[in-house]
């Protein structure tokens, strides 16, 4: 039964491969969203934005993306009626001038915080869209990540649906013994909603633990300086071209919102708040 | 190939030794079995062969143990080159998310270069049948192919030494018949197995020696060379007089030939299913078409059927933990009036929540239903709300007393055995008086002295009129309780047990 | 198959155990699902949701202090968590990575300080200590990302203070509640 010899190409084994490397696309995430962050008018995080969704269309997924967009739409709104809602519960609590002052400009220039999320969610959905475990494990293999950062998001990916997977069965033996986890509950009964879901949880964690660092234990797993791979992740031509271009596009947005005329703040905003605070306090009363 | 003499371990914090002057021989190519009530020190013993103990677990290791040439205790990397180990569940033993990276993983961390790497990967799939799930997630393949995707890790590794704890606690019947000739096939290319298991049937003809252990003490060590007329040393084991004293399980097992459930001469049902169709998103396959079945009253009906077919689906419709797609669940109430498992309605078909009333459901994994601080707890918590603080006080010190736990009332769930802990379990079902009683997997390593308990129960449950459904590939536990079968096949197909 | 050859690496010993790293990955995992989950359940939005959410987080984080016992856990907690947040969040707050990092460094001294990773009254300083200086660093996000309206900066602040509360009253005392039980049941060590 033992065979003596196989041919074997782990590349043939696994589907449609993603046309940029995992490493391209977790650096454009993190080149996109420190340069959003320094963005803050209107016409470059536009730009960046539609640059970014152009990005996020070459997945051609885009059922999932109309869908993102229209979830992220309703956040968008639930958040504004939150913070309104919010701003006018805090007046009526604390009344006075300066929280009245301060509130009444919640909702100006809401727009540009929300904006600036866009390019993040064209990242991140292009990652979604395009992640595999394997790659980014191969990943963390070839940038020779250190023992104490590799095996936890080892782990992790492992893990992570395996939870999902027994929290389903928790609730349904939950369920089983009368009480239903849920909403509800967790405000009528909360701290017998966290033992119900918590306890056997930490448990079989723990239970975890012990046998999977005993195999890993076994399989020298974190060992060695420089482990060899199955499979060779290679930077292709089209990486770097990609890179290049989004470190250049991201350059010269930079350029152009530091050449842009500074808008004018409106009351209770933070240039015309951080006026009034520096002035003395008789002249404000 | 290994030599132990007079093996002795302390784990620390422990009053007692784990292991007690163990001795034994084994040569290239034998098959050793490590068996003995729960608690005995067999897998003390799996953690010393496999380097883990003191490597692993800290404590007092005395004797001596050698494995080829290298003498213990040796560093695990040492032992790890040579001596594989395939735990209970292996879920819990694969850290990578696909067949051929779990393969891989150990030989990559030992720097075998990379065409070596694909090489030896080749083989081990090719070997355990497993080429054809190379680049499948480990998560959508079977009990039985992750045993096997462990084990062709370990030889894909070079292993000379292959042990295994309890391989066939989740295995089907099939599974372990396939576990039996590979293990066969492993000997004959000079691979020596050391196996702890509390199932002995399905090693028939696989074992050369078989140790019993007891409170880490050497009961009977028995070698089928020079035993009586080439006897198999489990037949050797079952003629020892003392054999019933162990706790152990049977020696023969067979599947029992059961009727099927609704023919003639069935029993009154307790529960009725029509046309019940499920699915679980609109994209996935039907795991139920059109099916029909009635479930008979005071009887236990075991679900039989291959991975995947719905089996544990069928449970959770039933409970009302998943509502069919269309159909009909009724809970047939009972002819007797004094029935001790009174049904909240008649002969109509339940909501989920009346089904999850009516039902008690024994899942698999066991740490997931345990939450309170003490064993007396955790059943007072699994009584009805309608019962008078009386009424539950009585029945807990009843179900502690019947499943022998009294002793351990005040301990917590979570420190208890695996056996006390399934005994627990079942208890807290016991506690909500159910209608329905249904069992996943109630015996899954558990030894013979637990597996009796609980089939012991289950036949007392159905004699007071319960009616019970079980899940198993526990063919000892099936012989001894199971009434009627209930054959589940693919939806695709025809279905079997139609009314 | 049995013949194959066995390259020999010499034992290493390392700070941090296999077990200790595998604690910490699973730990993450568990965390983020739960959060995750109680999110899905009750809206990402609601101050309930946020308050209970950050309670599971904190009482999870005792418990995984107490599992590891060893200077820096908090630290390595963080490192994992944050990449993995890059991964998921899209980078966004792992540009605060060192903020973060050097926060968790000063509550692992705090536990030290305060008489070991074996004391329930150090590990609690500590992960209150780390929560809070988390939450002060997540409200500087904030401010960078909503400079504009500063409004909207103290209502995200209170609600990054709501979550803070979730963490001392609810977090805290079921993580200690959680480790008593568990050595109780002989699943976490004494010594």
């Amino acid at each position: 039964m033992l065979a003596l010899s196989a041919k074997f190409d782990p590349d043939s084994t696994v589907g449609k491969r993603d046309a940029l490397d995992i490493r391209t696309r977790l650096l454009i995430s993190l080149v996109v969203t420190s340069v959003t962050l320094y963005l803050s008018s209107n016409a470059t995080l536009a730009a960046m934005s539609a640059l970014t969704f152009c990005y996020l269309l070459q997945t051609r997924r885009y059922a999932v993306i109309v869908a993102a967009y229209l979830l992220m739409l309703l956040m968008t709104l639930l958040s504004l009626g939150i913070i309104y809602g919010s701003s006018r519960l805090f007046m009526l609590l604390l009344p006075g001038e300066g929280m009245s002052r301060m509130m009444s400009g919640v909702l100006d220039n809401f727009h540009t915080p929300f904006l600036r999320s866009i390019p993040s969610m064209n990242v991140l959905l292009s990652i979604g869209l395009n992640f595999s475990v394997q790659g980014f494990v191969g990943t963390m293999k070839s940038v020779r990540m250190p023992r104490f950062l590799f095996i936890p998001l080892l782990v992790f990916c492992r893990f992570v649906p395996e939870f999902v997977d027994v929290i389903r069965q928790l609730r349904d033996a939950v369920r089983m013994r009368g009480f239903a986890v849920g909403f509800g509950s967790a405000i009528l009964h909360p701290f017998q909603t966290i033992r119900l879901t918590a306890v056997p949880l930490v448990v079989r964690t723990l239970r975890m633990a012990d046998n999977l660092s005993m195999a890993a234990e076994m399989k020298r797993v974190g060992y060695a300086k420089h482990p060899t791979q199955l499979r060779t992740l290679r930077f292709r031509h089209l990486d770097f071209a990609v890179l290049a271009f989004t470190v250049l596009v991201s350059a010269a947005l930079c350029i152009w919102e530091a050449h842009l005329p500074k808008p004018k703040r409106m009351p209770g905003t933070r240039s015309a708040r951080s006026s009034q605070i520096s002035q003395p306090s008789g002249i404000t009363k | 190939m290994i030599t132990a003499e007079n093996l002795s371990y302390h784990y620390p914090f422990c009053d007692a030794p784990s292991l007690a002057d163990v001795s034994f021989t084994l040569e290239k190519g034998e098959a050793l079995l490590v068996t003995g009530a729960s608690g005995c020190g067999k897998s003390t013993l799996l953690r010393t062969l496999n380097g883990l103990i003191p490597n692993h677990f800290k404590g007092k290791f005395e004797g001596r143990l050698k494995v080829l040439d290298l003498e213990f205790p040796a560093p695990l990397d040492e032992v790890s080159a040579h001596v594989g180990t395939v735990l209970q569940n292996p879920e819990d033993q694969i850290m990578a998310t696909t067949v051929q990276e779990e393969v891989a993983l150990a030989l990559e961390w030992q720097c075998v270069p990379q065409d070596e790497i694909r090489r030896r990967v080749g083989v081990a799939l090719n070997s355990f049948d497993l080429a054809r799930l190379a680049g499948r997630s480990v998560f959508n393949i079977s009990s039985g192919e992750r045993q096997k995707c462990v084990l062709a890790a370990v030889m894909a590794a070079g292993a000379d030494v292959v042990v295994m704890d309890e391989p066939t606690a989740n295995l089907s019947p099939e599974a372990t018949e396939d576990l039996a000739k590979l293990c066969l096939t492993l000997k004959i290319h000079g691979v020596t197995l050391v196996i702890v298991d509390h199932r002995l049937y399905w090693l028939r003809g696989v074992l050369d020696r078989l140790l019993v252990l007891s409170d880490g003490k050497v009961m009977a060590s028995i070698a089928s060379k020079g035993g009586r007329n080439g006897q198999d040393v489990l037949d050797i084991l079952s003629s020892l007089p003392d054999f019933a004293t162990w706790g152990m399980r049977s020696v023969n097992v067979s599947c029992p030939a059961l009727p099927t459930v609704g023919k003639a001469g069935s029993p009154q049902p307790a529960v009725t299913i029509r046309d019940l169709y499920f699915r679980y998103s609109k994209k996935s396959e039907w795991l139920y078409n059109g099916f029909s079945t009635s479930i008979p009253r005071g009887a236990v009906t075991a679900v039989v059927g291959a991975n995947g077919t719905g089996k544990t689906t069928l449970a959770r419709l039933l409970c009302g933990l998943l509502k069919p797609t269309s159909g009909e669940i009724a809970f047939v109430a009972a002819s007797q009036a004094d029935s001790a498992h009174p049904c909240a309605s008649d002969s109509s078909a339940l909501t989920p929540h009346q089904r999850r009333a009516n039902t008690a459901f024994v899942m698999q994994q066991m740490d997931i239903q345990l939450y309170m601080r003490t064993v007396e707890e955790e059943l007072i918590f699994s009584a009805p709300r309608r019962l008078g603080r009386a009424a539950r006080c009585a029945d807990v010190a009843h179900w502690l007393d019947v499943f022998g736990l009294t002793h351990l009332k005040d301990r917590h769930p979570h420190s208890l055995s695996g056996g006390e802990k399934q005994r627990l379990v079942m208890a807290c079902a016991l506690m909500k008086r159910p209608s329905l009683l249904i069992l996943d997997e109630p015996t899954s390593g558990l030894d013979g002295r637990n597996m009796r308990i609980i089939a012991r129960e289950l036949k007392a449950y159905t004699a007071s009129g319960g009616t019970a459904l079980l899940i198993t590939h526990d063919l000892e536990l099936l012989s001894i309780v199971a009434d009627f079968k209930l054959e589940i096949a693919h939806a695709e197909h025809p279905m079997e047990g139609v009314d | 198959m049995s013949d194959m050859s066995h390259p020999s690496s010499s034992p290493r010993s390392f700070y941090w155990d296999t077990e200790s790293l595998v604690v910490v990955g699973l730990f993450t995992a568990l965390s983020k699902v739960m959060s995750l989950m109680v999110a899905l359940l009750g809206g990402g939005m609601n101050p309930f949701t946020l308050f209970l959410k950050n309670g599971i987080a904190t009482a999870l984080l005792v418990v995984l202090v107490a599992r590891v016992r060893k200077f820096g856990v908090l630290a390595l907690y963080v490192l994992v968590g944050q990449l993995i947040s890059f991964l998921i969040a899209g980078g966004g707050m792992s540009i605060l990575l060192p903020c973060f990092l050097l926060s968790a460094l000063v509550s692992d001294a705090l536990i030290a300080a305060c008489g070991g990773y074996r004391r329930m009254g150090a590990v609690l300083a500590g992960v209150a200590l780390y929560d809070l200086l988390g939450r002060a660093i997540s409200l500087g996000y904030s401010l960078l990302h909503a400079r504009e309206n500063m409004a909207m900066v103290v209502v995200a602040g209170v609600f990054i203070a709501l979550g803070y509360l979730g963490c001392i009253v609810i977090g805290l005392p079921c993580g200690a509640k959680f480790v008593k039980e568990l050595r109780h049941a002989g699943i976490i060590r004494e010594v």
